[in-house]
């Protein structure tokens, strides 16, 4: 009994209740949404959505994720249920990562999934583009990649992982081909152009997503190896996370490449934080597009293909099989 | 789980407001006497028993399951208030 649906609420102001075991959604005190609680698995409240106790007790009553972002699409926070009894998995979690070897393996696995997929992306646009910059990339990424195996430490696999960041972002502006829009360089915090705050949307969707399912899943997010613990970032899920970098920016190309998106899709706030938002045509475009992302279908285990977000949901399950040493962690590889 | 359109025809005015009544707890309202719902096999059965229990001999519930390559194919024509969109997020 799977329910099928992502809510997303975009329409600023809007007032979320719950009738008769169904949401409804009203804007200026009028429906303009109703959707059974039983069909939804997640909403996604951005910016200023209120909702009433009532509606926050459907979610929690029927496990519904809620995630909040702001208007920009920046992650606040989520509503969390009673933690799953779990325990045992979250204790063996916490002994685990404090031992370094364990930490040292698993940093390792996830960094060289990361460079796999970032190469493969690389490759694949460079197919028809022939650029011997991305060339270049591609060698040093392949070469980042080949000497993990002989890093020691998680200092050094970090460094790694930067490193190839770093050449990655370097030529991800060549992949590009929309005069209206350039990337020269990655800006997180608050991202400065257009490009960067496609990227950054779709990191942060796709943040929400994987936490959902690490919570799921019984582990805690906290706890993770290659993302520094004292960062009081979910480390865990960011470590996840970057296996599937790729598909945020593999759509991010298609959208900006075939003039899907346009600079009409943008708003230009000089002084705010960001400075660039996408505009509610612009967001609610990205966000159908990131979920048909969601759903294309990768080669995983056993040779048979799977949608992404299902990968995602295996990829949280192996690490606590992981954990309970049921069986090895291996990262996604495209 | 599957996607069933049903559609009834109900003499009696009380027995056809408690079959909406129990067919909004499953689905989307589309037309007066037409619903949309996406149920599990345990939902279906249960919808089924309720509602044949508010039937009389000359009433008509008919139950139309559609497969996802047919549900891609739905056409609608007029006023669109709540569509139970096929595609599986919803912005509003």
């Amino acid at each position: 009994m799977k329910p099928w649906k992502t809510v997303y609420i975009t329409t600023q102001g809007a007032v979320v209740r719950a009738r008769k075991g169904a949401f409804e959604v009203l804007a200026k005190e009028e429906v303009i949404q109703r959707i059974l609680s039983k069909d939804v698995n997640q909403i996604i409240a951005v910016g200023n959505i209120t909702f009433t106790s009532g509606a926050i007790a459907e979610c929690l009553k029927n496990g519904i994720d809620l995630v909040f972002t702001d208007y920009s699409g920046r992650f606040r926070g989520r509503l969390i249920g009673p933690l799953s009894a779990n325990a045992l998995l979250r204790m063996r979690q916490s002994i685990l990562f404090s031992q370094e070897a364990f930490v040292t393996e698993l940093a390792r696995r996830h960094v060289y999934g990361k460079l796999n997929n970032c190469v493969k992306l690389l490759i694949k646009n460079n197919y028809r583009l022939k650029s011997e910059k991305i060339a270049s990339a591609v060698r040093q990424i392949k070469k980042l990649a080949e000497s993990l195996s002989d890093r020691k430490e998680l200092s050094e696999i970090r460094g790694v992982e930067g490193k190839a960041s770093a050449v990655y972002f370097s030529v991800f502006g060549e992949m590009l081909k929309n005069p209206n829009f350039k990337f020269t360089v990655r800006s997180k915090r608050p991202p400065l152009d257009e490009i960067n705050a496609l990227l950054s949307l779709g990191y942060t969707l796709m943040f929400g997503r994987l936490e959902g399912l690490v919570y799921t899943v019984g582990l805690d997010p906290y706890i993770g190896s290659l993302h520094e613990l004292e960062s009081g970032k979910p480390s865990l899920v960011l470590d996840i996370l970057e296996e599937f970098r790729f598909a945020v920016d593999a759509l991010v190309i298609k959208l900006v490449n075939k003039k899907i998106l346009t600079p009409q899709d943008f708003e230009h706030k000089p002084g705010d934080d960001p400075p660039v938002v996408l505009t509610r045509d612009g967001f609610k475009k990205f966000v159908q597009y990131f979920n048909d992302a969601l759903e294309e279908e990768y080669v995983h285990h056993d040779n048979k293909t799977y949608p992404l977000k299902e990968i995602m949901l295996n990829q949280a399950r192996l690490m606590a099989n992981h954990v309970m040493g049921a069986k090895e962690y291996m990262p996604f590889l495209i | 789980m599957r996607y069933v359109v049903v559609a009834y025809d109900i003499s009696d005015d009380r027995k056809r407001d408690k079959i909406a009544k129990e067919l909004e707890r499953f689905g989307y309202r589309v037309q007066k006497s037409v619903f949309e719902c996406y149920v599990s096999e345990k939902e279906y059965k249960a919808m089924k028993r309720t509602l044949k229990s508010l039937m009389d001999p000359d009433d008509k519930i008919y139950f139309y399951t559609l497969c996802s390559v047919c549900t891609g194919k739905i056409e609608r024509l007029g006023k669109e208030e709540f569509l139970p969109s096929e595609e599986s997020i919803t912005v509003c």
